[in-house]
């Protein structure tokens, strides 16, 4: 799995080095997010196809609140451990944390919200983030079990990274994944402006 | 400035529901029972197949002029944060499970108790 998932990467990168033409990539984008609802939906079907899914709705309500919870905790203290070693002052690295992976987001809020220097930092480490996720998911969830294989991706276990933790886990973990990426996005657009305040 | 802060969040909701409404819809389909067989194995294909295509897309996406420049420029800044907030996470989650199971070992003897 993870030699795949790093070669349809690589091959995309590489298509897009030599043969793409840069105006495509807006295009790419929309036809991303069409792919993904998409995706999400064939993740849906293969949940539901699970005869006890009522059941595992019900048994994983500690999990929905206490994984999102940690990875949120988790993410804030590396990027304070970050920005110590960096020396980038804490607010600002705390900012640049709590895109949770989601690099679009974060990086359009902190442009807006501070500068484009700090916004290229936390769109660049939250696509690094992205990467570091699709290739660690397979590996986690072998080694350490299914939950632990959540953490990593942050906000984007709701889209790009769900078929694949729905692929090295199973229909339960994929759900509590799901849940962990709403509330994460949720948090994104709230926790960023509060601590570039702080 | 304002009304630009707001408009990523309004795009982020109508992502968000579209997302939730596929995810229900494809567990309702899915639990009707009528993906049975042909279907759910050409399904599972299907799946693959945009799974796949998405990462070439993202790694295109990582070919785009500002990605490459940012990435002469800031990349090992950026990375540090990429590794120190995934490692900080899958600690915290680390422990948060390993928590949660002691729980229910705990209440799991001491219902065998009583």
């Amino acid at each position: 799995m993870t030699v795949l998932i790093v070669s349809a990467v690589a091959l995309g990168l590489l298509g897009g080095l030599t043969v793409l033409p840069p105006s495509l990539i807006p295009q790419l984008d929309h036809m991303c997010g069409i792919a993904l609802i998409a995706l999400v939906f064939l993740v849906g079907v293969s949940i539901g196809r699970n005869r006890d899914m009522p059941g595992l709705l019900v048994g994983a309500g500690a999990e929905m609140l206490l994984i999102p919870l940690s990875v949120a905790l988790g993410s804030l203290l590396g990027s304070l451990a970050a920005g110590a070693i960096l020396s980038v002052p804490h607010n600002e690295a705390l900012a640049v944390g709590a895109g949770f992976g989601w690099y679009t987001l974060s990086g359009v809020l902190l442009t807006q919200l501070h500068s484009s220097a700090l916004g290229a930092v936390a769109f660049l480490s939250n696509v690094m983030r992205e990467l570091l996720t699709v290739i660690l998911i397979p590996v986690l969830a072998r080694r350490f079990g299914p939950l632990i294989a959540i953490a990593p991706g942050g906000a984007t276990t709701m889209d790009t990274t769900l078929p694949i933790i729905a692929k090295c886990t199973d229909p339960r973990t994929t759900l509590v994944a799901f849940v962990n990426g709403v509330v994460l996005s949720t948090l994104v657009p709230v926790l960023v402006p509060l601590l570039l305040r702080s | 400035m304002e009304s630009q802060g707001a408009h990523p969040r309004k795009k982020v909701s109508g992502l968000m529901y579209l997302l939730l409404l596929a995810l229900l819809l494809g567990m309702a389909i899915g639990y009707s029972g009528r993906v049975e067989g042909r279907l759910a194995i050409a399904l599972d294909r299907v799946t693959s197949v945009v799974l796949f295509a998405i990462l070439a897309i993202m790694g295109a996406k990582l070919a785009s002029p500002e990605t490459m420049a940012a990435l002469s420029d800031i990349g090992f800044r950026a990375f540090v944060f990429a590794v120190a907030t995934v490692t900080g996470s899958i600690l915290a989650v680390g422990l948060a499970v390993s928590a949660l199971s002691a729980l229910h070992r705990q209440l799991g003897r001491e219902a065998g108790r009583r």
